[in-house]
């Protein structure tokens, strides 16, 4: 900004300059044209309002002084001289106040424009030195977390170093395993299978010695069996024997005491006999006596004729029964001869023996 | 006429061609089947390679694995790389029929006869009563030999074994 002010500024001064000059140029010339003062003022103010066609101009002047210096200049020096003296004086002072007053606004102008342009390079420069400090502190601090990305990038290659090392270690090492252990099946299906051979021989190898054997010892048996056998079947003759003799023996005892037995009873059969007969009158005498006497006392005083016959009676059958020795048991004869009356069940017509009454 | 039945010049089989068998007797049957059972560990009923092989040895026929790849092909009828236990039966049952019987006294006399002295004494036939759990007391043993001790030397030789096991 401040440049083009200075260019503009001596633009300027050089265009007033060349002004000039043709303010100049104009009076020598035009006081040769014999124009009246005020075409001269309205050429001057004219000049004033000169900026851009000067070319022009200068052509137009460059024309006009060819064809009309050597007429003019001697005839009116003189008037001309006293207004130029006039004009120029006024001139003078107009352009020598007008140069003083823009050389005042241009001063004015150039300080003011030179202090913005200060401040402006200050600002500038404040704006830059934060900047300058900012980005320094932004380059620092990219280059710590450069140096950090950096580590951290270092460390990052060495872990997968690390662990690309570590895979190929593993893979090896399955890849290792995977052969061993496949190898190793193999082993121990092949062991497998001997073993199995070698089971199926010990198998074999038993059963024959286990038949051999069997056989052996049964053969050795079935001798010592028979052996055996015929020695219980003799000791089991023996004692046959000896229980045979023992029960025969026994037997033989018995049927003695049999006969001897029986030989007693017939003797003491034989000897009862006499005995027998006594005590068959006794008991048959006791018997009615008995009778009798019941009778008396249940029937006192009636049939005393009938019982007296009944008695007699009783006693005739009494001693017909005691007469027969017959040992045929015991008859008890429960009722009396008589019809109309009971009598009481008397036991007195039991003869017999005194086998027959013990019994 | 006493046969010598080590000598390498008695002739290997004992059979005739008249005398041998066409039939199996049960206990074979049962032997076969029980190989069978024993050794289908899938128990898909069939038998593939390896427990045809371990099979075969099983019941006693130590065949080598060409024989075995052979007799696959030859019976594997479904193209499964095994054998049903119908095959299984066939092959086995020629196998036992064509069993010579010296073959398998001798291997049983070896089994017994350890140390490989030819000769069974007590101590090894006592190891022997051991192993199988078998709880003979020592007269029974000692019987045993003693029953069967021809030449009295207190031990067993092969061919006192063979007629042991003949007159059975």
């Amino acid at each position: 900004m401040s440049v083009n002010f200075n260019l503009s500024r001596s633009f300027i001064a050089s265009q007033l300059t060349n002004e000039n000059d043709d303010v100049l140029q104009r009076n020598i010339i035009l006081p040769t044209d014999n124009l009246p003062s005020n075409q001269t003022r309205q050429l001057v103010t004219d000049f004033i309002d000169l900026n851009s066609p000067r070319t022009h101009h200068i052509d137009i002047i460059k024309s006009n002084n060819e064809n009309q210096e050597k007429q003019i200049l001697s005839e009116e020096v003189h008037h001309r001289l006293h207004c130029s003296e006039l004009i120029t004086e006024k001139m003078d002072h107009w352009y020598l106040v007008m140069k003083k007053n823009l050389i005042n606004e241009f001063d004015k102008l150039r300080l003011q424009f030179y202090e913005e342009a200060q401040r402006n390079i200050l600002y500038e420069k404040e704006i830059q030195i934060k900047e300058y400090i900012h980005l320094n502190q932004d380059i620092k601090n990219m280059r710590e977390i450069l140096i950090h990305y950096e580590y951290i990038i270092d460390q990052k290659n060495q872990i997968e170093k690390n662990l690309d090392k570590s895979l190929d270690l593993f893979q090896n090492k399955t890849i290792l395993y995977y052969h061993y252990y496949q190898w190793r099946i193999f082993y121990i299906e092949k062991r497998q299978q001997k073993y199995l051979l070698l089971l199926a021989k010990h198998f074999y190898e038993e059963k024959i010695k286990r038949k051999v054997f069997i056989n052996w010892k049964y053969m050795i048996e079935r001798e010592w069996k028979k052996h055996f056998e015929l020695i219980c079947k003799k000791k089991s003759k023996i004692i046959l024997n000896e229980l045979y003799h023992k029960y025969e023996m026994k037997y033989k005892q018995l049927e003695l005491q049999l006969l001897n037995a029986n030989e007693e009873i017939n003797r003491l059969k034989f000897d009862k006999k006499p005995h027998d007969k006594y005590l068959k009158k006794a008991f048959m005498r006791g018997v009615c006596a008995l009778n009798m006497e019941a009778m008396s006392v249940l029937f006192k005083d009636e049939h005393e004729l009938n019982i007296i016959i009944n008695e007699k009676q009783q006693r005739e059958y009494c001693k017909h029964k005691n007469n027969d020795n017959s040992d045929e048991g015991v008859t008890l004869t429960g009722s009396s001869i008589t019809g109309d009356k009971e009598y009481l069940p008397s036991t007195m017509c039991s003869t017999g023996d005194g086998r027959s009454i013990h019994i | 006429m006493e046969f010598n039945f080590t000598s390498s010049i008695f002739p290997k089989s004992t059979k005739s061609s008249k005398d041998r068998r066409h039939e199996l007797t049960p206990e074979e049957n049962d032997e076969i089947k029980e190989v069978f059972e024993l050794f289908d560990n899938d128990k898909d009923n069939e038998l593939d390679y390896y427990e045809f092989k371990i099979a075969l040895r099983a019941l006693g026929f130590d065949i080598h694995k060409t024989e075995v790849e052979g007799l696959m092909h030859d019976y594997d009828r479904q193209g499964t790389d095994k054998i049903t236990y119908h095959d299984f039966h066939e092959i086995a049952a020629e196998m036992v029929l064509r069993r010579d019987l010296r073959d398998e006294i001798l291997k049983a006399f070896k089994l017994f006869d350890d140390d490989e002295t030819g000769k069974i004494s007590l101590k090894k036939l006592r190891s022997v009563a051991r192993e199988l759990d078998d709880n003979a007391n020592e007269e029974e043993l000692k019987a045993m030999i003693d029953e069967f001790d021809l030449d009295g030397d207190g031990e067993i030789n092969f061919d006192e074994f063979m007629a042991m096991l003949s007159s059975d």
